[in-house]
């Protein structure tokens, strides 16, 4: 199938990415190459097939909800982008 | 190997303080050509091995204690920087370490540092990494393979003595049979995932790059089992390394599944090397017997509508407020997640969301991503088949040897194609492995691929042992 602009467009939207003309022109290409390869799935009788979600045959496990450890405040602190006076910093967006 | 080095450090030959500044002069000597390695933990190695000095002394060493490790870079490590290969994740700390890697930690391995990786565990070459290449030790113009390239490096190169991988359609598999060193891909559910960064959720495993069977069995058993915190993780009771069986293989039946020889593009020596290998396992009492397994040519199809399905999804966490990098000139929300994504991602990562979100969206969402979820079925179900005449399978574990740098970066589509013989493993949760076997025809590594039913590493370990024993014979003649 043939990947229209106005798709690509739509699905940089959904998926919070901006390209520009270019990366936009080379990528169409890709995308355009790689769908007709999946496209060769279309051929397959599956009518009668169930789809696999997962593999574990497993469902419904749980635990405890109990706390077993603790995350110190400093080490979460540090995974941030940017941080001031042990608080989270974000740039004013909201 | 390992079980030489256990040797070594309870005689008190050396001590795991001396055996880790080996490792870490090594990586200090090679690694600026190599670039296997993205952080060298020098400081808290040194220290995690006198720790470990004092587990031996106190005479309750395993054969994990005091061995210096290495972990691709998308383990999460508690205090130490876990990139992914991305820039959107670079500077990002994680708070907590991953199952896996703590269970060895437990035990007083030393942790040398990450390695490098495609971005995300996205490609079949590490040239896909944010941070540079990493090279292949056997002809630095070529490739290790990919995504757990960096590890792979690292133990073919001696700068670590294990490292760990994460394999989601060949990722530990191909660089290990491009590297000429041993790769296990544990069956799903197996080893958990809590702490490793997600590509496919219903696919990702992790396991050991070693040089080897021995060593993979070890480390195998030191990280698998049940983990509260993955829910995937199975209750099956986990094999005793010490209990795999070796030169003998009476009673095991070996399948060679005819698609996977007549594959289109598969190198000569490639063919001609696994099939020797093939046959000298029949001297130890292996019965070899062809069979088919006819939906192997959907594999690749199928793996590329799921996994950008599952990654898109996946991905879409980093939006520049919690993790890593945050575009600095955004002006409102919808920019610091558009910028800070944009800037962030490398081209595959965006190439695999688009096509992820593209396959999921309304209107093509049966088509794609239903269908391919049907046609995994009737992959799994070959598998299925197979297995109830055949206790394992042999194939290779790539189509070519180690190809040069910059020769498919380029071209997303000849990238994928690498995962031609790996990526059905993934689709059906099975366990595989990836031993070097004797190039016939050349000089670069040769990887032969050992396919068994899911939790039955114990069994292609021992094929795969087996097979180690004739190449150490040929090696010696």
């Amino acid at each position: 199938m043939k990947l229209e602009k106005q798709l690509i467009q739509h699905l940089a939207q959904l998926s919070r990415i901006t390209m520009d003309a270019y990366e936009q022109e080379l990528i169409t290409k890709d995308l355009s190459r790689i769908i007709a390869h999946v496209d060769t799935l279309r051929s397959v009788k599956t009518q009668t097939v169930e789809p696999t979600h997962q593999v574990t045959n497993l469902s419904n496990i749980t635990r405890d909800d109990l706390v077993t450890e603790k995350h110190e405040r400093d080490h979460i602190l540090k995974s941030v982008p940017s941080q001031e006076g042990g608080y989270i910093k974000i740039q004013k967006v909201l | 190997m390992m079980r030489v080095l256990h040797e070594k450090l309870t005689k008190g030959e050396i001590s795991a303080r001396e055996l880790t500044q080996k490792y870490l002069d090594a990586i200090n000597m090679q690694d600026s050509d190599l670039h296997a390695f993205l952080y060298v933990n020098v400081e808290g190695a040194l220290e995690q091995a006198e720790k470990a000095d004092a587990i031996i002394k106190r005479g309750e060493a395993t054969l994990i204690t005091g061995i210096p490790f290495a972990v691709k870079d998308n383990f999460c490590v508690q205090g130490m920087p876990t990139t992914a290969g991305s820039q959107i994740l670079e500077n990002y700390i994680p708070p907590y370490t991953a199952t896996a890697v703590q269970r060895l930690l437990d035990q007083g391995a030393v942790l040398l540092g990450k390695t490098n990786m495609d971005e995300f565990a996205m490609g079949a070459s590490t040239e896909q990494s944010a941070f540079g290449p990493t090279k292949n030790v056997h002809d630095t113009t070529r490739v290790p393979g990919g995504s757990s390239g960096g590890s792979a490096t690292a133990v073919a190169a001696g700068e670590s003595v294990f490292a760990l991988g994460t394999d989601t359609g060949g990722s530990i598999r191909q660089p290990a049979g491009f590297s000429g060193v041993v790769g296990l891909k544990v069956s799903y559910g197996r080893v958990s995932r809590y702490g490793v960064i997600a590509l496919a959720s219903s696919v990702d495993v992790i396991g050991p790059i070693t040089n080897t069977v021995d060593d993979a069995a070890i480390v195998f058993e030191a990280m698998a089992g049940r983990d509260p915190y993955d829910s995937t993780t199975s209750p099956h009771p986990v094999p005793k390394a010490s209990s795999i069986q070796t030169m003998n293989l009476k009673g095991i039946t070996v399948g060679i599944p005819q698609e996977y020889f007549e594959t289109e593009g598969i190198e000569e020596a490639v063919k001609v090397s696994v099939e020797a290998a093939i046959e000298a396992l029949k001297n130890f009492g292996a019965r070899i017997q062809s069979v088919r397994l006819p939906h192997t040519a959907y594999a690749i199809p199928t793996y590329y509508i799921i996994i950008p399905s599952e990654a898109s999804s996946n991905l879409a966490r980093y939006d520049g407020i919690r993790f890593g990098y945050s575009a600095k000139a955004a002006r409102d929300i919808s920019e610091v997640y558009n910028m800070s994504r944009s800037q962030g991602f490398g081209v595959e990562p965006r190439r695999r969301v688009l096509l992820g979100t593209f396959v999921l969206s309304e209107g093509y969402h049966d088509a794609y991503y239903k269908q391919a979820q049907k046609v995994r079925t009737l992959i799994r179900m070959d598998f299925e088949k197979a297995f109830r005449k055949v206790d394992a399978l042999i194939t290779p574990t790539s189509p070519n040897v180690a190809f040069p740098l910059h020769t498919k970066d380029q071209d997303p589509l000849a990238m994928y194609l690498q995962d031609v013989f790996t990526a059905p493993a993934n689709l059906a949760g099975i366990c595989a492995l990836s031993i070097p076997v004797k190039n016939l025809k050349g000089t670069l590594p040769v990887g032969m691929q050992i396919m068994g039913p899911a939790y039955a590493e114990e069994k292609i370990l021992r094929i795969a042992s087996t097979y180690e024993c004739v190449r150490a014979k040929y090696r010696k003649g």
